[in-house]
């Protein structure tokens, strides 16, 4: 509960205690006033019965009629009074007591009508009795009863007012001094408990803000409660979570920046080791200006070993020294000014320059300078080596071209003798054949058989080196021509070379796998292909079942062929000599040919990055195969 | 040399012993068209543009077809053909080109420039006299000119 409401509840007790206080008090006012009221009624009634009974005995002695109806009247009026009586005496006591005064009053009417009735009294007194005076004195004697009666009854009424009137004092009383013990109990048991509240609150914010005080953030206070200072320990309790955490917060702060600290003391360590064991020279320099803020001179901020060795000072002396004071040279040798503008452009400076001295050759520095804040770093370093192997490169690209220049003069030249011989000494060849073949045609019958058969020779021959000329042309064509790339399929061509190597009526069985598609020179790899089925074919020849297979498979990252034939066969002991220009293991009369056509095979697959085997016996066939790099690879 | 109606044939070789195989072979191959023989490129162009000596030469006429071998004195085989395929007057002439080099250069050359046909000349003096009579056949009696 809210200290606030603790109050506000002492306050309404103490309001609700005045206003019932007063209520009490207007009560009591009030019953007192109508005890009072009806001890007057009470009084009023006393009255008119003593009036009646003075009336009444007036009537008795003097019979006369105006005290009869004096008597009524009074009757009357004392009837009217019980009547209204009836409203100020509540209780039932009372109303009976009414009810009994109204009966006698009306049974007091009836008699006292009776008396009337009878003959005058007052010979009555004086005269002897009669029956009627007797009656009458009965009468008489009764009114005088009632009266008495009434007389009675009206007391009566009176002390019941009376008592009423006390019976209130005494209630006032006690409801006024439990009112106010009432009061004063609750005032005070709120009191004390909002007390001991508080009190229990303020110790524990105390001891809390205590500890908090004493460095303890994470203490919480941690109070229970809906009232105002249970709101106030909460927001305590949030204040001390934010110190916690703005204290923690800048506890890391503090362990990151020792840690920065401890990271940037290494690595400028670090970063100085590694310029102090710089092969490299290494200064650091900060501009000197002067009044118009113009660059004079640098200092020396940092050198490394190789760099005091360079300026002849030590290096521990050198820091604070000016660069012009060192070397005076750099005043004049414009390495000021270049420096300079270093730090005013913001532009590093890479240069290399030769410092010269009479009788030595010159040293070559490779020079770097950036700007470092207001000043600048430099690393020179001896580039007299590099410089000479530079030279000497130059000097060995300057002849390697001159040899290139001079070997594709060469390859002109051998080209342009290819071209003569293709087209020259063919031209004469082409000559002995036609007129040997004119001669024949023309003067064949001026020849003997003999004479014939030896223009045939001639023939034949000729016929033979036009075929060397032009063998021997492809040979060298292979070298000069620039090779095509692009996939070329394999099984296509090896059927076309087939069906070109087979002469008409030849019964060769010929048999072909998938072959893998290779990458390469398509007319080059032709001519391979041309010359290993042609080669099969020429060697089945002798066979009566002449067959020649060609398979093809990936191998070892590479793509392998080969032909296959059950021909002739070699000895393997020449297989060295296969593939050499002019080589041939059959005579012309056995097998035509060149020696041309497996040299020819030999110079493609090499060109195109392959090799080329063969094996064989005498007799019992040959396999020719060549290998190429798997398309894709890098050539 | 007279015009006959078929046209005749100019044959431009230097090699005299080639060009009497080839007018033997074409005449064994029994074309009957006249043969002009010149012996160099400039004669060459003279016959075929009335330049130079035959300048101003009356009933001028164009050859039905060239037999044109690729080198020769003067101006060569090549320039013949391109000042051939580039004139209006002559480029619908026939150019054979009868030559003994097999370089692939000379052969993309020569097609550039419009050759109708390549033939590079046999040794084989059968194999020649059968390609000169193949020319024979297609260019002077199965191919319709153009003219």
């Amino acid at each position: 509960m809210r200290l606030s409401s603790r109050f506000r509840i002492t306050y309404a007790l103490s309001f609700g205690s005045i206003v019932v206080l007063g209520l009490i008090v207007a009560w009591a006012t009030y019953e007192a006033r109508r005890a009072h009221d009806a001890e007057a009624v009470a009084g009023e009634i006393r009255d008119l019965i003593l009036e009646r009974a003075i009336v009444r005995d007036e009537f008795f002695l003097y019979r006369e009629a105006r005290a009869r109806a004096q008597f009524e009247t009074a009757t009357a009026r004392l009837d009217s009074k019980l009547s209204a009586a009836r409203t100020v005496f509540a209780s039932v006591e009372a109303q009976r007591t009414l009810d009994e005064m109204q009966n006698v009053t009306a049974a007091s009417k009836a008699v006292f009508e009776e008396f009337a009735r009878l003959p005058d009294g007052r010979e009555a007194l004086s005269a002897p009795v009669s029956a009627a005076t007797a009656l009458s004195q009965r009468l008489a004697s009764r009114l005088i009863l009632i009266a008495l009666d009434l007389d009675g009854n009206a007391g009566r009424l009176r002390a019941l007012a009376a008592e009423r009137s006390r019976v209130t004092e005494v209630r006032t009383t006690l409801l006024v001094i439990s009112l106010i013990v009432l009061t004063l109990a609750l005032a005070s048991v709120n009191a004390a408990m909002a007390t001991r509240l508080v009190k229990r609150r303020i110790e524990r914010l105390q001891a809390g803000a205590e500890r908090i005080a004493a460095g303890d953030f994470a203490h919480r206070i941690d109070v229970k409660g809906d009232d105002e200072l249970a709101a106030l320990g909460r927001s305590f309790d949030a204040m001390a979570a934010r110190v916690e955490a703005s204290h923690s917060g800048l506890a890391a702060e503090v362990a990151e920046r020792a840690r920065a600290e401890e990271a940037a003391r290494t690595s400028e360590e670090r970063f100085r080791g590694a310029v102090d064991a710089s092969l490299d020279a290494y200064f650091l320099l900060r501009a000197v200006r002067d009044d118009t803020d113009t660059i004079t001179d640098f200092e020396f901020v940092h050198a490394n070993r190789n760099a005091a060795s360079i300026v002849a000072v030590p290096a521990e002396s050198l820091p604070g020294q000016r660069l012009c004071e060192i070397l005076p040279v750099n005043r004049t040798g414009g390495f000021l000014a270049k420096y300079a503008r270093v730090v005013e452009t913001r532009t590093a400076l890479e240069e290399e320059f030769a410092i010269e001295a009479p009788g030595v050759k010159p040293t070559w520095i490779h020079h770097q300078v950036v700007p470092v804040g207001d000043g600048v770093a430099i690393n020179s370093r001896d580039v007299t080596d590099r410089k000479h192997s530079e030279e000497a490169i130059r000097t060995l690209n300057a002849s390697l071209e001159t040899r290139a220049d001079e070997l594709e003069a060469a390859n002109k030249e051998l080209e342009a003798f290819s071209y003569s011989v293709s087209h020259d000494l063919r031209a004469p060849l082409r000559a002995v054949d036609g007129f040997s073949r004119i001669l024949l045609e023309d003067h064949g019958d001026q020849l003997d058989a003999e004479g014939k058969r030896l223009l045939g020779v001639v023939r034949t021959n000729t016929v033979r080196m036009g075929q060397l000329i032009d063998d021997l042309l492809a040979f060298s064509r292979v070298g000069r021509t620039t090779m095509t790339r692009s996939s070329v399929d394999m099984e296509s061509l090896a059927r076309a070379s087939f069906e070109e190597a087979r002469t008409a009526g030849d019964a060769v069985s010929f048999r072909v796998g998938p072959l893998p598609p290779a990458e390469g020179d398509p007319s080059l790899l032709r001519q391979v292909w041309g010359n290993l089925i042609s080669n099969a074919v020429k060697f089945t020849g002798p066979k009566p079942e002449r067959v020649v297979e060609v398979e093809g498979r990936t191998e070892e990252g590479r793509l392998v062929y080969s032909v296959k034939d059950n021909g002739v066969g070699f000895d393997a002991a020449y297989s060295n000599k296969l593939f050499g220009v002019f080589q041939r293991l059959h005579s012309s009369a056995e097998f035509e040919g060149t020696g041309v056509g497996l040299a020819l095979v030999q110079r493609i697959v090499h060109r195109e990055g392959g090799e080329v085997w063969a094996e064989g016996k005498v007799g019992e066939g040959a396999t020719f195969s060549f290998s190429l790099p798997c398309p894709g690879g890098s050539s | 040399m007279s015009a006959s109606r078929n046209g005749f044939i100019l044959l431009v070789e230097d090699n005299p012993s080639d060009a009497e195989l080839t007018l033997r072979a074409l005449k064994k191959a029994r074309v009957a068209n006249d043969v002009h023989v010149v012996r160099d490129g400039a004669e060459a162009l003279e016959v075929l543009f009335a330049e130079g000596a035959d300048a101003g030469r009356a009933g001028f006429a164009l050859p039905r077809v060239v037999l044109l071998d690729l080198k020769l004195p003067k101006v060569d085989g090549l320039e013949v053909l391109r000042r051939v395929k580039a004139d209006e007057r002559t480029k619908l002439i026939p150019v054979v080109v009868l030559t003994s080099s097999r370089e692939e250069s000379d052969l993309v050359a020569s097609y550039h420039l419009g050759a109708n046909s390549y033939i590079v000349k046999p040794v084989d003096s059968d194999k020649f006299f059968e390609a000169v009579h193949q020319v024979g056949l297609y260019w002077l009696l199965l191919n319709e000119p153009a003219h």
